[in-house]
């Protein structure tokens, strides 16, 4: 027996495309030309194996590890010794990508419209004012960064820019309404504005449900007077429980409250410095998460030194 | 079906893979475009899936489980392509509602509206599980072993979910005054 609009529900999920359009097709083709199959070694998960000759093949490539260390690796105290780095950096996961074909992208304009993921080449990028930006700005990028789908940039992001769980991000924001519950968002009912300056959408951030928010400081980005609040992504917040399985602070700016920042992992640390700049509220977003090393650290602080606004062109506040 | 193609495309194959992935490529967007209800995202999210596939194939050891293995790389590339979409579309075109063109059958527009809203009001892990038992018609325990997740959950996440989309409907049958005036 169905309850009572079981039949329309079941109507409304068996609606929806059936084709996958030949672009897609031909795209991966393309794409496994160049990608090469992961090599499994060993029949570790086969049934038919027993404990102990699991144990015997454990304790052979442990043997096996360690003797072939000790012949490759130089004397920790010989001349050529190499010391290991006291905070060592992540690395990005490696991919069996035999020929990647990526594409670096050259410094000049970002934020332009264009959904572009990749390395970025070290240097100066500009993003020009539009419809949800109102003050124009230059960045100086370094070294080992990506451009994150045309305007975020960031270090270690999930395959294809997604987001990841040791993501490092820079990105500016003009932000007008934020949720009420970062971990319930929803467009309909909990979006609330947050006036027009640094303080009220400060004081509004820190009274959002799903993260721990620090005391606000004084501070200044690119000479303008600035407040800054570190919001932590509350230990007891599963982003997986919260709506679409994310947290989102704040929507983009725009009628339609859609988009907007999201999908901050469990635990991680969302520095936010609110900049007065000519009367515009700019909101500087950085994120790291509790391991990123110094070195992450030290860059990120780099590229928020580096900003420069165009304040000629700062459109006042309605 | 696929078997020898799968045991060929095992071996490095493309070809084989290709007519694996072009038997096999519609179904798996039909679950991503109901998961995402967005035509643009199902399809970025599909071809990251079969790359995906490509790569790690080799670690399927029962050829004839591919399909249902394909499905959750496709589900877990959802969820990745909705994240990342949402995230950035701040600066680049904000993507219009992908709007169903079918034959409305027993939906009315305003049915449909309904539960539109109430459908995307729900974690994409709730919309998995939906489409995988109502789409799919799988048995609940397929579905949690499809999704990788312990069948308590999967109840659950359907219970939640049903429960959700049949009250937007209860709901919307108390106000009967309402417009089609608000409706896409």
């Amino acid at each position: 027996m169905t309850a009572p609009h079981d039949d329309l529900i079941r109507a409304f999920i068996a609606e929806g495309r059936e084709e996958l359009p030949d672009r897609a097709f031909d795209a991966v083709r393309g794409e496994i030309h160049r990608t090469r199959q992961r090599v499994v070694i060993g029949p570790w998960r086969e049934p038919q194996m027993s404990n102990l000759a699991k144990v015997a093949l454990a304790a052979a490539a442990v043997v096996a590890v360690l003797f072939g260390a000790s012949r490759l690796l130089p004397s920790a105290s010989g001349p050529g010794a190499i010391q290991p780095s006291p905070t060592p950096s992540q690395t990005a996961t490696p991919t069996d990508t035999a020929a990647p074909s990526v594409t670096i992208i050259s410094t000049g304009q970002i934020c332009d419209g264009r959904d572009r993921t990749g390395p970025m080449e070290p240097g100066m990028y500009s993003a020009l004012q539009s419809a949800t930006r109102s003050v124009p700005y230059t960045v100086e990028v370094p070294a080992g960064w990506n451009l994150l789908g045309g305007c975020d940039i960031g270090k270690y992001p999930g395959e294809g820019g997604a987001p990841s769980q040791g993501e490092v991000l820079f990105s500016i924001w003009d932000v007008t309404h934020i949720f009420s519950d970062a971990c319930g968002c929803d467009e309909s009912t909990n979006v609330i504005s947050t006036g027009s300056t640094a303080a009220q959408l400060t004081d509004a951030l820190r009274s959002q449900l799903g993260h721990e928010a620090s005391a606000t400081t004084d501070v200044e980005v690119d000479g303008f007077a600035a407040l800054r609040t570190t919001l932590t992504i509350a230990p007891e917040v599963d982003p997986s429980t919260c709506t679409n399985g994310y947290i989102r602070l704040w929507p983009a700016a725009g009628p339609d409250f859609q988009g907007g920042f999201c999908c901050s992992p469990k635990n991680s640390v969302v520095d936010l410095r609110i900049a007065d700049v000519n009367g515009q509220r700019v909101v500087v977003l950085t994120e790291h998460q509790p391991d990123t090393s110094a070195q992450d650290l030290d860059e990120l602080k780099a590229i928020v030194d580096s900003i420069s606004f165009d304040a000629t062109a700062a459109s006042p506040a309605p | 079906m696929h078997r020898e193609l799968v045991e060929r495309a095992k071996q490095g194959d493309e070809e084989a893979f290709d007519a694996l992935a072009r038997q096999v490529g519609d179904r798996c967007m039909g679950i991503a475009h109901r998961i995402l209800r967005d035509a643009h995202l199902a399809e970025d999210a599909v071809q990251a899936a079969l790359v995906v596939a490509w790569r790690e194939l080799r670690t399927l050891r029962d050829a004839d489980r591919f399909e249902p293995w394909l499905h959750r790389i496709v589900t877990n590339q959802c969820y990745a392509e909705a994240r990342r979409r949402t995230r950035w579309s701040a600066d680049i075109r904000l993507l219009p509602i992908d709007g169903s063109a079918e034959s409305p059958g027993i939906l009315t527009v305003h049915h449909r509206d309904e539960l539109e809203r109430a459908f995307r009001r729900l974690t994409l892990e709730q919309r998995a599980v939906l489409v995988f038992h109502h789409y799919l018609d799988l048995p609940l325990s397929e579905v949690a072993s499809r999704l990788g997740i312990p069948l308590g959950t999967a109840k659950s996440r359907l219970h939640h979910a049903t429960s959700a989309l049949r009250a937007s409907l209860e709901a919307d049958a108390r106000t009967p005054t309402t417009s089609q005036e608000r409706l896409a």
